[in-house]
C-alpha cells in the first residue's frame, strides 16, 4: 500500500526551520523569536492555549503571515521572502474553506487548474486522491452536501493532491464532534505516516496533540516552552505551564533533600538527577498517587470524592493545599467526603521542576 | 498580471475610442441660445443649404457667455446665434467673440445695426412686454395692467413672475428699462413694491411665459415673441407691454475667436442672414416670433411689431457693459430679492 | 504575474515576465504614441511629437523611455528579488516623474503616450513596492492599490482641491475676497436685511429666549435632574435660536440648511413608522414596502418636482381642480420639502428596517424581564438602541436634501439654496470663483455631516439590509398603532401613485390645467432629439458602468482584505465622491479638466469617468458588504492552492459575491441614468443627456415633452430593476432591495 501510495504522490518530505522568528501586531508581539527544526517526515504538533502564537506560527510557515523579523527555511531554501503560493506548502484549515461554489471534483482539482494541468491528468490524479482519502463517488456533490467528516477529508484530498513538500493543519478537527473527532486524528496520522510528508498541525486540544504527534512543540505567550515528545512532555515538563497544560498535574511546593524530597511532612526516596538540594516544586500526575486510611504519606483530608467508573477522583485538603487525585485501587471501597486519608506517591508520575 | 496587460490595452483603446470625430471638414458648433425648436430646425435647414453638418448646444444667452468664458483657451463653438444683445457685447469687449461683417450687412436694419455699433450682428429684434393670463385676472377682479406702475398693484399679490436679472437677459432688460425710464433710485423703488407681488423670479427669460401660461402666475414679464409662442401653444394667454415705454432686445449673432472650424462658422452666420433661413423662425417647427433682422425677411404675421408699442431709445451700449450692468443687478439682488414678501 | 515567473522555487536568476511586460509596454508606448493632442479632440495629435520625434529635443520624453527599458531590463537581471524591487521601484518612480515633468512642461493636452507612461509607471512603481517588500502583496494587488490610488488622486481629490483653489486664488493671486464678497451676499446668507424696519437678530435672540425658557422648564419638569436639563436648555438655546435666526433671514444657506432640517426630521419619523409597519403590521399592505422603496432610486431627478406642478401648483389637480385652491405656496421650499420627503423617506426607512429588527429583541426582553414602566423602557431600552439609527438615517437624508439640485431648481420658486447657486453663479452670473465658493460651503456642510455620520455610526453603516422580516416570531404592532400607521402608508402610497400617474397622464395631456384632451403630440414630438437624447445616455451610462463597478468593487475588496500603508485614506477618499454634492464635483471637474495636460471637458469621455468616479461608491459598499461575508480562509485556501491574487480573485471571489456585482452594476448605471447635478456642467453638443434634456424641456415649457421622456425612463429603469431582480432570483442571490444603503 505504502509503495503505491509514494507512486501517487511525488512530493519530497522537506526539512523546516525557523530561525528567530518574530511577529508583532502592533505592539503585541504575537510570535516571540521562535527557533525551531522540524525533521522531514514528521508530524509536529503546535500545542498551546488560543492566542499563544501557535496559529501565527503556522501562518508564518505558510506565508499568509509575514515575519517582523527572522527567518523561514523549507528544506534548504530560505522562503522568507516567497509569496505562499511559491511554498510548495499546503493548508487544511480549521472550517475546511471548502468553496462552497464548486462540486468536490472542482474543489481538489481546483491547485491542477490554477496550473492548466491537462484535463486527463487532473481527472486521473483527482481520483487518486478521492481513494486515498476513501471517499470515492463523492466527485459531484457540493460541500454543502457532505457530513463534516466528509468535508474534512475533501480538505486533505485537496491539499494532497499538490504534492506538497510541507503540509500544515490549522486545528482540522474542532469543527468535529468528539467521536468522530477521534476517528479522523487517527486517520490522519496513519495517512501521514505512510505518505511520510513532513506535517506542522496547530491544536489547543493536548489530548489530540499527545495522540497524533512525533514531536509536540508547547507555545505560550509567544515563546516557545518545551520542544518533545509526547512522552517527554508528560513526564518531565520543563515548566509548571507545560505541567499544567499537558494533563493534569499537582504543582507542590517540595524541599530536595539527599536522595529523597519532602512535601509537608511526608519525606520519601526519589532522585532526579540535576536538580540541587534546597526548595522545589514537584510536579505529582494525580493518577500517581494512592489514597490510604493511613500509613505513611502526606496526611489530608477528603473534600470532594466522585465514582468516574475506572478511577475514584478526589479532592484532598493536605498542609500543602489542595491535591487532586485519581485513584484507580480505591474504586471498588471508595473514601468518604470528611474522612482522613494518607497520600502515598509513585515515583513514575512526580518531577521535580526547574525553579521558576 | 495577464489580465492587467490585457485590461490596459484595452482601456488605451476605449480610452481614446469615443473621438472618433475629428475636426471634421463639414461641421459647425452652435451655441444656440433661442428656444430648442428654432435650434433644432437650423441643425435640420444648415445641411441642407450647404450640405456642412451642425451641432448645437442650447444656452440661454448668460449661460452660454459663461461657456465661452470657460472655454477661452479651447473654444468648443464655431458661432453664438441668438441671445440678448448684452451678453454678445460683454463678449465682444472681453474678446471671446470677434465682429465679423457679413455680405447681407446693408441689409440689415439699419436701426439694429446702429444701436448695437458693430459689437456683433443683429439677429433679430423682440419687444419687452408681459403675457397676461385673463382668465385668473377675472377671477380676481383685476383689470389688465396697462403701466409698470400698475405691477405694484396689491391685488396681484403672489400673481407676478419676472425673470432674475442675475440669470436672465429679459430680466436685466426689464431692470436696465425702468432704469431708463424712471431713473435708478424710482426704478427701485418701483421694483421693491412689485416684489410684494413676486410669486418667483424665475432662471430663464421665457419662464414667466410659461408660468403664465400654466396658470401659475396672472402676469408674467417677458418678450413679446414668447407670449405669442404660449397663445399658439393654446394656453389662455394674451400679452401687451408698459404705455409709458417698454425696451426691447436686439438678438445676436457672433463669430466665436478661435473657433475651431472658422470658415464654417462664417458660412453659418452669411446663411443665417439669409431671408430664407431668417424666415424659418416663423415656421410652424421653429415658433419663434422676432422681428426679424434682415430687412428683406417678411415679418412674420403673428409678430408683434415696434409701430404697435411704446418703445424707449435704449441704449444698449452703457447699459450692455459690463460695470453698469453688475451695479444694477448686484444692487438689486441686495435690495429687492432679497427682502422678505 | 510574479507569482508565476517565480513558480518553482529559487528567488533570484528568474525572469520576472511582469516587469519586462511593463517596462516593454511603457517604453514602447513612451517611443511610439504621440506625447501631445491637438486640442480637445481625443485622437487629433500634435504631429510629430512621438517619443521616437521628441527623444532628442526633450529630454524628460528620453528618461521616460530610459526608464521604461530598464525597467524591462531589470525583469531578466540576475538579482536578489527584493533588489529588483527597489530598482523598479526607483524606475517606476523616476519615469513617472520624467512623464509629469514633460507633460506639465509642455502644458498642452495629453496625448497616448503620457497615459500609458502614468499608467506603466504606476504598474512598475506597484511591481516594485510588492517585490520589494513594501506592500504584503503580490504584485498584481500592488498594481491594483497604485493605480485605485491614484485614480481617486486625480478624479475625485484634485477636483475638489481645484475647487478649494478658485475660492481663493483669482487671477493667479491668493486672496480672501471672493469668499468675504460672497459670503456677504444676500444670495448666500442674510440674517439682518438693513432693507427692512426690523432688525431679524434681535427678533430671532427674543423668541429663541422664550423657547430656551420653555424647554428648560420642561425638561426640568421631566427629568428633575440638573444636568439633562442644562444639556437641553444649552442645546434648545442653540439649535432653536440659530434656526429661528435662519428662519427669519433670507439666502441660500437659509433655505438649504432650513429645508436640511424639516426633510430629515419628517423622511426620519416616516421612515420609522414605516419600518415598524414593515417589520411587523399583520396587513398585507406590507408587501408594498419593495417596490415603494426601490422607486425613488429609479426615478429621474425631476419626475417628482414635476409631479408636484402638475398636482399641487396653481392650476394642480389636487389644489384647483379638487380643492378649487389658488395658491402658489407649493412653488418654493414647501413645494421642494414635499418632493425630497417623498424620495428620501425609502432611503431613511431601509436604514430603519434593521433598527426595528434589534427592537424586536430588546422590547421582547424588556417585557419579559421587567414589567418595567413604559417611559422608563422607552428611556432605557429602546432610545439607546434607536438613537444611532434615526441619527444615521437623519444624516443621510440631510446630506441627499442639502445635495439635491433637481427639485430645487424645478420648484424651487426662484429662491436661492447652495446646490443651485454653484450651478447659477458659474452659469447665470459667469463667476466660477463665486460658484466655487458656493461649492465649498456646501462641501463643508455636507462633509461634516458625512464626517459626523462616519465616525459615529462608523462601519454600521455598511449593514446590508434584508428586506426579510426577521426569523422567529415577530411580535405584532398593537392594532391601533397597525391601522393608524398602515393608513398614513396607504396615504403615502396614493400620493405616490398619483404623482407618477399624473407625470405619465401629463405627457399624453394636450394642456394641463386647462384642456386635458389626450393627444400623442408630445410622444412624436420626442423624436428625433428626445430618443437620440436616450440612446445617449445609455450607451454613456452603460459604458460607464462597467469601469465604475470594477474600480468600486476592486477597491472594496483591497480596503477589506489587505493592509497596506493609506488604506484608510484610500477608503475615505472613495467615499468622499458619495459625501460630495453633485454641483461641487461638476464644478471641481469643469474647474480641474478645462485646460492643460488634463483637457478633457467637452468630450464623452470626461461624462464617462464623472459617472464612474461619482457611482464607484455604489460598488465599493456592496463589495465591502459581500466580501465581508466571505469567509477570508476561502482566498488563503485559494493561495495555498497556488494560485496568484487575480486567479483567487477571478474564481473564488467574484463568484461568490456575483450577486452583490450584478446590483453593483446595475446600480451604477440606473444612477448614471439619472444623474444631473454633475454632469450637467459637462454635457455639450455631442453629448446631451436625458435628464439635462429633461431640463430644458421644462424651461422651455414644454412640460409635456418633460413628463414624456421622464417616463421613458421610469420605464425603462424599472424594467431594468425588474430583469435584475429575476435574474438575482435564479443566481439564488441577494435580492435588490438587499443592497446596501447609504443615500442609496
Amino acid at each position: 500500500m505504502a509503495v503505491r501510495l509514494r507512486e501517487v504522490l511525488h512530493g519530497e518530505a522537506a526539512r523546516v526551520r525557523l530561525e528567530g522568528v518574530t511577529k508583532r501586531f502592533g505592539p503585541v508581539v504575537a510570535v516571540d523569536d521562535v527557533t525551531l527544526e522540524i525533521a522531514p517526515g514528521t508530524l509536529v504538533t503546535l500545542l498551546g492555549p488560543s492566542g499563544c502564537g501557535k496559529t501565527t506560527t503556522l501562518r508564518i510557515i505558510a506565508g499568509l503571515e509575514h515575519p517582523s523579523g527572522g527567518r523561514v527555511f523549507i528544506g534548504d531554501e530560505d522562503v522568507t521572502p516567497l509569496p505562499a503560493a511559491n511554498r510548495s506548502v499546503t493548508m487544511v484549515f480549521q472550517a475546511y474553506a471548502l468553496f462552497p461554489h464548486l462540486t468536490v471534483f472542482e474543489n481538489v482539482a481546483y491547485g491542477l487548474r490554477v496550473q492548466r494541468r491537462p484535463e486527463e491528468e487532473i481527472r486521473r490524479r483527482v481520483g487518486e486522491v478521492m481513494d486515498l482519502v476513501g471517499l470515492p463517488g463523492l466527485e459531484q456533490r457540493y460541500p454543502a452536501q457532505l457530513s463534516g467528516g466528509q468535508q474534512q477529508r475533501v480538505a486533505l484530498a485537496r491539499a494532497l493532491i499538490m504534492e506538497p513538500r510541507v503540509l500544515l493543519f490549522d486545528e482540522p478537527l474542532s469543527n468535529l464532534d468528539a467521536k468522530l473527532r477521534r476517528r479522523v486524528r487517527a486517520d490522519i496520522r496513519a495517512l501521514q505516516r505512510q505518505l511520510g510528508i513532513t506535517s506542522v498541525y496547530v491544536t489547543h486540544d493536548q489530548a489530540e496533540a499527545l495522540a497524533i504527534s512525533d514531536v509536540v512543540v508547547v507555545m505560550h505567550q509567544g515563546r516557545i516552552e518545551q520542544i518533545g515528545t509526547p512522552v517527554d512532555l508528560y513526564r518531565r515538563p520543563a515548566s509548571r505551564f507545560v505541567a499544567d497544560f499537558i494533563g493534569e498535574a499537582n504543582l507542590l511546593p517540595a524541599v530536595v533533600e539527599e536522595g529523597a524530597v519532602r512535601v509537608g511532612s511526608y519525606r520519601f526516596a526519589y532522585r532526579q538527577d540535576g536538580v540541587a538540594p534546597g526548595p522545589a516544586t514537584l510536579m505529582v500526575r494525580p493518577e500517581a498517587i494512592r489514597v490510604l486510611r493511613d500509613g505513611e504519606g502526606l496526611p489530608g483530608r477528603i473534600r470532594s470524592a466522585f465514582f468516574m467508573g475506572t478511577y475514584a477522583d478526589y479532592i484532598v485538603e493536605t498542609e500543602v493545599g489542595e491535591v487532586s487525585v485519581a485513584d484507580a485501587q480505591s474504586v471498588e471501597a471508595m473514601h468518604g467526603v470528611g474522612q482522613t486519608v494518607t497520600l502515598q506517591f509513585a515515583p513514575s508520575g512526580l518531577y521535580l521542576l526547574p525553579p521558576a | 498580471m495577464r489580465y492587467l496587460t490585457i485590461a490596459v490595452l484595452i482601456a488605451a483603446v476605449a480610452g481614446f475610442a469615443p473621438a472618433q470625430a475629428g475636426p471634421a471638414p463639414g461641421r459647425v458648433v452652435v451655441l444656440c441660445s433661442p428656444n430648442v425648436e428654432w435650434c433644432d430646425t437650423i441643425k435640420a435647414a444648415f445641411p441642407r443649404a450647404t450640405g456642412i453638418a451642425l451641432d448645437f448646444i442650447r444656452l440661454s444667452s448668460g449661460e452660454a457667455l459663461a461657456r465661452l468664458r470657460a472655454e477661452r483657451a479651447n473654444p468648443v463653438f464655431d458661432v453664438w446665434f441668438g441671445g440678448t444683445g448684452d451678453p454678445h457685447i460683454v463678449a465682444n469687449e472681453e474678446g471671446l467673440t470677434e465682429f465679423y461683417r457679413p455680405r447681407a450687412w446693408n441689409d440689415i436694419r439699419p436701426e439694429l445695426r446702429e444701436a448695437v455699433a458693430g459689437k456683433y450682428i443683429p439677429l433679430y429684434a423682440g419687444i419687452l412686454g408681459w403675457a397676461v393670463n385673463g382668465s385668473l385676472l377675472r377671477e380676481k377682479g383685476i383689470p389688465e395692467p396697462r403701466r409698470w406702475e400698475d405691477l405694484a398693484d396689491p391685488r396681484l399679490r403672489g400673481l407676478v413672475a419676472y425673470p432674475n436679472p442675475n440669470t436672465s437677459g429679459t430680466g436685466y432688460t426689464m431692470l436696465a428699462t425702468l432704469v431708463q425710464l424712471f431713473g435708478e433710485e424710482k426704478a427701485f423703488d418701483l421694483l421693491k413694491r412689485i416684489h410684494r407681488n413676486v410669486a418667483q423670479y424665475t432662471r430663464g427669460g421665457a419662464d414667466p411665459g410659461v408660468l403664465t401660461g400654466r396658470g401659475e402666475v396672472a402676469l408674467g414679464v417677458t418678450f413679446l415673441h414668447d407670449a405669442v409662442l404660449q397663445i399658439l401653444s393654446g394656453f389662455p394667454v394674451t400679452y401687451g407691454s408698459a404705455r409709458d415705454g417698454t425696451g426691447y432686445e436686439i438678438g445676436g449673432l457672433s463669430l466665436v475667436k478661435g473657433a475651431p472650424n472658422r470658415a464654417n462658422g462664417i458660412a453659418f452666420i452669411e446663411w443665417a442672414l439669409t431671408p430664407e433661413a431668417q424666415a424659418l423662425a416663423a415656421s410652424d417647427t421653429a415658433k419663434s416670433y422676432q422681428i426679424p433682422s434682415n430687412s428683406k425677411t417678411p415679418v412674420p404675421k403673428v409678430a408683434p411689431r415696434f409701430q404697435d408699442f411704446v418703445v424707449i431709445k435704449y441704449d444698449f451700449l452703457k447699459y450692455g457693459s459690463r460695470a453698469v450692468r453688475d451695479g444694477l443687478v448686484n444692487r438689486w439682488t441686495r435690495e429687492v430679492f432679497s427682502l422678505p414678501k | 504575474m510574479s507569482g508565476v515567473a517565480l513558480a518553482p522555487a529559487r528567488p533570484a536568476a528568474r525572469v520576472s515576465a511582469t516587469l519586462v511586460a511593463w517596462g516593454a509596454v511603457t517604453c514602447l508606448g513612451a517611443l511610439l504614441l504621440p506625447w501631445a493632442r491637438a486640442g480637445r479632440d481625443l485622437v487629433a495629435f500634435v504631429p510629430q511629437t512621438t517619443g521616437l520625434d521628441l527623444l532628442g529635443r526633450d529630454w524628460p520624453v528620453a528618461a521616460a523611455v530610459v526608464c521604461g527599458a530598464l525597467a524591462g531590463m531589470l525583469g531578466g537581471a540576475p538579482l536578489p528579488l527584493f533588489l529588483r524591487g527597489r530598482l523598479a521601484l526607483a524606475a517606476g518612480g523616476l519615469g513617472l516623474l520624467a512623464t509629469v515633468v514633460s507633460v506639465a512642461s509642455r502644458g498642452a493636452p495629453m496625448g497616448p503616450a503620457p497615459v500609458v507612461g502614468v499608467l506603466g509607471f504606476l504598474a512598475l512603481v506597484g511591481i516594485g513596492l510588492a517585490l520589494g517588500g513594501y506592500i504584503r502583496a503580490d504584485a498584481f494587488i500592488s498594481v491594483c492599490i497604485v493605480w485605485s490610488a491614484a485614480f481617486v488622486l486625480i478624479f475625485i481629490l484634485y477636483p475638489l482641491l481645484a475647487v478649494l483653489q478658485a475660492s481663493i486664488v483669482v487671477g493667479g493671486r491668493f486672496t480672501l475676497d471672493v469668499v468675504r464678497e460672497t459670503a456677504r451676499s444676500p444670495l448666500f446668507l442674510l440674517i439682518d436685511n438693513p432693507n427692512t424696519p426690523q432688525n431679524e437678530w434681535h427678533q430671532a435672540l427674543r423668541a429663541g429666549a422664550l423657547l430656551t425658557a420653555a424647554a428648560a422648564l420642561v425638561a426640568l419638569a421631566l427629568t428633575r435632574k440638573a444636568r439633562p436639563t442644562l444639556l437641553w436648555t444649552a442645546g434648545t438655546a442653540v439649535l432653536g435660536t440659530g434656526l429661528i435666526a435662519l428662519y427669519l433671514g433670507f439666502g441660500a444657506v437659509r433655505n438649504s440648511v432650513l429645508l436640511a432640517a424639516v426633510v430629515g426630521v419628517i423622511s426620519t419619523g416616516l421612515g420609522f413608522l414605516f419600518a415598524l409597519l414593515a417589520e411587523r403590521s399583520r396587513l398585507p399592505t406590507r408587501r408594498l414596502f419593495g417596490p415603494v422603496s426601490i422607486l425613488p432610486i429609479i426615478t429621474p431627478p425631476f419626475v417628482l418636482g414635476l409631479a408636484v406642478i402638475y398636482l399641487f401648483g396653481r392650476r394642480g389637480f389636487v389644489t384647483h381642480q379638487v380643492l378649487g385652491l389658488s395658491t402658489t405656496v407649493f412653488f418654493g421650499p414647501l413645494g421642494v420639502a414635499l418632493a425630497q420627503v417623498l424620495a428620501y423617506t425609502p432611503i431613511a426607512f431601509l436604514i430603519l428596517q434593521g433598527v426595528v429588527r434589534a427592537l424586536d429583541v430588546a422590547l421582547e426582553e424588556a417585557a419579559e424581564t421587567l414589567g418595567a414602566d413604559r417611559w422608563h423602557t422607552l428611556r432605557t431600552v429602546i432610545w439607546p438602541l434607536a438613537r444611532p439609527g434615526l441619527a444615521n438615517a437623519f444624516l443621510l437624508v440631510a446630506i441627499e436634501s442639502l445635495a439635491d439640485f433637481g427639485n430645487p431648481i424645478i420648484v424651487g420658486g426662484g429662491k436661492p439654496y447652495l446646490a443651485t447657486e454653484v450651478f447659477f453663479s458659474l452659469v447665470g452670473r459667469y463667476n466660477p470663483n463665486e460658484a466655487a465658493v458656493f461649492g465649498l460651503a456646501l462641501l463643508a456642510m455636507t462633509l461634516t455631516i458625512f464626517l459626523l455620520q462616519y465616525w459615529w455610526i462608523g462601519r454600521a453603516s455598511y449593514v446590508t439590509v434584508t428586506g426579510r422580516p426577521s426569523q422567529g416570531v415577530v411580535r405584532p404592532l398593537p392594532p391601533a398603532l397597525d391601522y393608524g400607521v398602515t393608513a398614513i402608508f396607504v396615504v403615502w402610497v396614493l400620493v405616490i401613485v398619483a404623482l407618477y400617474g399624473s407625470v405619465a397622464v401629463g405627457s399624453v395631456t394636450k394642456l394641463w390645467g386647462f384642456d386635458y384632451t389626450l393627444t400623442l403630440y408630445n410622444w412624436e414630438k420626442l423624436s428625433p432629439t428626445g430618443w437620440q437624447v436616450f440612446r445617449n445616455t445609455l450607451t454613456l451610462a452603460s459604458i460607464a458602468a462597467i469601469p465604475s463597478t470594477v474600480v468600486g468593487f476592486l477597491i472594496g475588496y483591497l480596503v477589506t482584505r489587505y493592509a497596506f500603508p493609506g488604506r484608510g485614506a484610500l477608503e475615505f477618499s472613495s467615499m468622499l465622491s458619495f459625501a460630495t454634492p453633485g454641483t461641487v464635483m461638476g464644478i471641481g471637474y469643469i474647474l480641474a479638466f478645462n485646460q492643460g495636460p488634463l483637457l478633457l471637458t467637452g468630450t464623452e469621455l470626461i461624462i464617462i469617468l464623472a459617472f464612474v468616479f461619482r457611482n464607484m461608491p455604489v460598488a465599493l459598499r456592496a463589495g465591502v458588504a459581500a466580501v465581508l461575508q466571505i469567509d477570508r480562509s476561502l482566498e488563503e485556501a485559494s493561495t495555498m492552492l497556488r494560485a496568484g491574487s487575480p486567479v483567487t480573485l477571478r474564481r473564488i471571489v467574484v463568484p461568490l459575491v456575483r450577486g452583490a456585482i450584478l446590483a453593483g452594476l446595475v446600480f451604477s448605471f440606473v444612477r448614471a441614468m439619472t444623474a444631473i447635478s454633475q454632469v450637467i456642467f459637462l454635457v455639450t453638443p455631442r453629448t446631451s443627456l436625458a435628464t439635462t434634456q429633461i431640463l430644458s424641456y421644462v424651461n422651455y415649457g414644454t412640460v409635456g415633452l418633460a413628463a414624456a421622456l421622464s417616463w421613458v425612463l421610469v420605464v425603462f429603469m424599472s424594467l431594468v430593476i425588474v430583469a435584475l431582480y429575476l435574474v438575482n432570483q435564479r443566481l439564488g442571490g441577494r435580492r435588490p432591495g438587499e443592497m446596501p444603503t447609504l443615500a442609496a
